[in-house]
């Protein structure tokens, strides 16, 4: 490369490192130290509170729920608009980005709206004559506001790697004998576990770090990862507990990231064999 | 292949789950009563004046456009001469930059949020709005590069060689040829990075004090103490502005194709 | 004086693995020459160190006298015509071939009248207004050859313009080609891995081979007189088998075989006792049945018609000898030969070819 060419790639290199890989280099280098020394202390005060034992458990236990929720909704459903011609397929697929593009804020806050005391749920039950349930601030609530915010994230890859299955590979299938079941099996699923793999890394990394949904539907009372952060550096000014809550939260998604390859790659192949 | 119906029927679930709560937050916001309902009562555009006339939400709007413009500037300027420079040569540590310039996207935005805060406001004494600015600027970088990547991989090398062997200058190449092919991804990752920054909460989050908000912020606080129908006129109004961006840019641009 | 003058260049991507080395190259003025090789024999490699497209390693380039080794590419006033053409995309056919008019701020009256001129050269008057996308692959191309030449180049550069194009695009083309540059008088360079593009096109053709030049030539020469078996190769001599040589004499060899004993023509370096590869064009063999008909002084290897294939003028022939299987080419008004009948090969001395293994 000419000499001249650094100059295209220093000035961004460096605004990364200096405002990027710096800060968070000895975000996770502090965590380890208390007082000048090594030591796993915080990592000890994170496991034994039980605050955040359960905030951990429920991130990955929400996380998980909406992830497979995705996955039953928007398989079908990405498959279907694969199958819708092109005019009315662009016009679906800007309206699954719309939500993408909307403030998190005004979309969980509609969900204030129909999950509330006063919202659409309710009001319908009670002109139903049933009691109005408390629905807001529940596991259930963050987990419908999750979902809402997150499929698009799933149905994106999916949709594309439906569309990337060639013209002529289901016909082929069927002229040999394979049933719809079979079809389903050994070959739209196999095509699409890349597709499929891409969706549910996303959705589930999404969800551990979301903050905005399970603030406005979780409260303090149902801490997840991400509020239970915001609590301890902004409320409690505890540094290093917000900290070690970072750390935890960018571990649990590289192990997710790792297990969710691991776990779909088992598909890729009706036999399991790659 | 007959149509099989389980796809179709999950697929008009699946839009109106998406769609539906879009609806009814519009419908909340022209409500007569003082505390949030649905179905809402009367019809007034009373709540859409208070959203527009509350201070805070108007400052919040300049700052949240503020930041948003100079970071998505920032991230063009930086991203694409990287791209172009990823696309068109080697260099030693290109893989390693390739990986820091795409990481932005795997690290939780509040974790980044918390180190700027830690290390670049609180340990370096940097005034809130540049690191808000730095903040965004480094979350939308890996956008721009990439998209401009996308670009730039369309656009054959052979056809700069053909610009210089008729006597241009690599900048005359840049701007007359290479600049006028990639217009369009440019344009896409402006728009797509604008909108991130608009509204992005997590590193704002952090980024954040006195008279200092951006706008989803503003939001925030504001539903911490509130909860009337203002909030949902102001969210009605992000609404159709984004509503308004996706389809002009779908229709200019083609932006679902950035998403691939 | 050569026109243009390489000198020990050497040009390669890594420092110990160059993909040309030591080349020597003289062109005249206004000549076509060819580069003709095989895919990773260099040629396109030379061509863009010319174009100034990447660095020489070590050497000098020369042109009309004076030193282009360290000029920038864009301050070289050569044309280039791509493979791929590459057309700006976003202008129009006109801004195309005005583009390089434009860097040297012509005036408008005479930049028009250039282009318009240009354009009417390659037989595009009219389709100004076109953008790249509308055109065919053969317009494209011509457009690619106005763009290059309308700036009045000292030198045209070629790479493999027509290898894109279907077989009779590409023929028509050529002669086009050809036209424009001797109406134009400009030196050229033509790379190509196409044999009988090179022969239709050049004054003179460069054969080259792993970086280096096996024979430099004109067509005739080249065609008649391969001074090396990978160049006879190249050229159409399909067919060859081993042999010792018992004797040489003013160019031509006495081979032994295994088979037979027989006259060839002995190409540089072969010499008594030689263990050589005698080569022969499909053409050249003549196909005898009866032992009696075989002509006199002729090379002879006896063999089975293994495959008959109709090609309309000629008739090919496989057949398998035990000095190998050879590929002949014979008139189809010839009597027939069915498979697996027994033949002989016979080879005249002029028609075949021994070199050094």
């Amino acid at each position: 490369m000419p000499r001249w060419a650094w100059s295209l790639v220093i000035p961004a290199t460096a605004v990364l490192v200096l405002a990027f890989v710096l800060p968070l280099s000895l975000l996770f280098a502090s965590s380890f130290f208390a007082e000048g020394s090594f030591t796993w202390a915080s990592y000890t005060d994170f496991l034994s509170s039980s605050a955040s034992r359960r905030a951990y458990f429920r991130t990955v236990r929400i996380a998980t729920l909406v992830t497979l929720a995705a996955i039953a909704l928007g398989y079908p459903a990405a498959y279907a608009i694969s199958r819708i011609t092109m005019r009315w397929r662009v016009v679906l697929i800007a309206l699954v980005i719309l939500p993408l593009m909307t403030n998190p804020v005004a979309r969980t806050f509609s969900w204030l709206v129909i999950l509330g005391r006063e919202g659409l749920i309710n009001n319908l039950l009670t002109a139903l004559g049933a009691q109005s349930v408390r629905l807001l601030y529940t596991e259930g609530a963050m987990i419908v506001g999750l979902l809402h915010l997150f499929i698009p994230l799933m149905m994106l890859p999916l949709i594309s790697a439906f569309e990337n299955i060639p013209q002529d590979v289901v016909p082929a299938a069927q002229s040999l004998g394979a049933s719809q079941a079979q079809i389903f099996v050994r070959v739209l699923i196999p095509l699409t576990i890349e597709g499929l793999t891409i969706g549910a890394t996303l959705v589930f990394t999404g969800c551990v770090t979301a903050y905005v949904t399970p603030a406005i539907l979780g409260g303090s009372r149902r801490l997840m990862l991400s509020t239970l952060l915001h609590q301890r550096a902004s409320t409690m000014l505890d540094w290093s507990g917000a900290t070690v809550v970072a750390v935890v939260m960018f571990a649990t998604t590289l192990v997710a990231i790792t297990i969710i390859r691991r776990v779909f790659g088992v598909f890729r192949s009706p036999l399991g064999l790659s | 292949m007959k149509e099989a119906r389980f796809p179709r029927v999950m697929l008009v679930v699946l839009m109106v789950f998406l769609l539906a709560p879009f609806l009814i937050i519009l419908i909340a916001s022209f409500g007569d009563n003082a505390s949030l309902r649905f179905p809402p009562q009367g019809f007034t555009l009373q709540w859409f004046r208070d959203a527009l006339d509350q201070r805070m939400f108007v400052r919040g709007f300049y700052l949240s456009v503020q930041v948003a413009v100079v970071s998505t500037l920032l991230a063009l300027l930086l991203g694409v001469p990287l791209a172009y420079a990823t696309s068109r040569y080697n260099f030693t540590g290109k893989r390693l930059i390739q990986v820091v310039a795409t990481l932005p996207v795997i690290v939780p935005e509040l974790v980044l949020g918390l180190a700027l805060l830690r290390y670049l406001i609180v340990a370096t004494n940097l005034p809130l709005r540049p690191s808000l600015i730095l903040g965004h600027t480094t979350l939308l970088i890996p956008y721009t590069v990439r998209i401009t990547l996308a670009s730039l991989s369309n656009l054959p090398y052979d056809i700069e060689q053909a610009a210089i062997s008729l006597g241009a200058t690599r900048l005359e190449t840049f701007f007359k040829v290479v600049l006028p092919n990639i217009r369009d991804g440019v344009l896409t990752s402006f728009v797509l990075a604008f909108i991130l920054s608009f509204n992005n909460v997590p590193v704002s989050l952090f980024l954040t004090g006195i008279g200092v908000a951006t706008l989803p912020i503003q939001m925030l606080l504001y539903m911490e103490y509130n909860f009337d129908p203002s909030i949902a006129a102001l969210s009605t109004l992000l609404i159709l502005f984004s509503t308004l961006v996706v389809f002009i840019t779908e229709r200019l641009l083609g932006i679902s194709r950035a998403f691939k | 004086m050569a026109f243009l003058a390489l000198q020990d260049v050497t040009i390669g991507y890594q420092q110990h693995t160059p993909i040309v080395d030591g080349l020597n190259l003289a062109i005249d003025e206004g000549e076509l020459v060819s580069f003709l090789g095989p895919s990773g024999c260099g040629k396109t490699t030379t061509l863009r160190g010319i174009a100034g497209f990447v660095h020489l390693m070590r050497g000098s380039l020369t042109i009309a006298g004076s030193n282009y080794t360290t000029t920038p590419a864009n301050k070289r006033n050569i044309g280039v015509v791509f493979q791929s053409y590459a057309l700006f995309p976003h202008l129009s056919v006109f801004e195309n071939v005005a583009f390089g008019l434009r860097l040297r701020r012509v005036n408008n009256t005479e930049l028009r009248r250039r282009v318009a001129e240009a354009l009417d050269m390659v037989g595009l008057s009219g389709f100004e207004t076109r953008l790249p996308g509308q055109l065919s692959g053969g317009q494209q191309q011509r457009v690619a050859m106005a763009r290059a030449v309308v700036i009045e180049p000292q030198l045209l550069l070629l790479d493999e313009p027509l290898s894109n194009l279907d077989a009779k695009l590409r023929i028509e083309l050529r002669v086009q080609l050809r036209r424009v540059q001797k109406r134009l008088g400009v030196t050229s360079v033509y790379v190509t891995h196409d044999q009988e593009e090179a022969l239709a096109l050049s004054d003179r053709i460069v054969v080259m081979n792993a970086g280096s030049i096996e024979q430099l030539g004109t067509p005739e020469h080249v065609y008649q007189q391969p001074e090396t078996l990978f160049v006879a190769q190249f050229m159409g001599f399909a067919n060859q088998f081993a042999g010792t040589v018992v004797d040489v004499s003013d160019g031509i060899a006495y081979v032994d075989t295994p088979q037979g004993r027989g006259h060839t023509r002995a190409s540089r370096g072969v010499c008594a006792g030689a263990e050589v590869v005698v080569a022969f064009r499909p053409t050249a063999a003549e196909l005898v049945t009866a032992p009696a008909d075989v002509p006199d002084s002729t090379l002879t290897i006896p063999g089975q018609i293994l495959l008959r294939t109709f090609q309309g003028e000629d008739v090919n022939y496989l057949v398998k000898t035990p000095l190998g299987e050879f590929d002949v080419s014979v008139a189809s008004n010839r009597t027939p030969l069915t498979e697996h009948a027994d033949v002989m090969v016979c080879l005249a001395k002029e028609r075949c070819i021994a070199y050094v293994h």
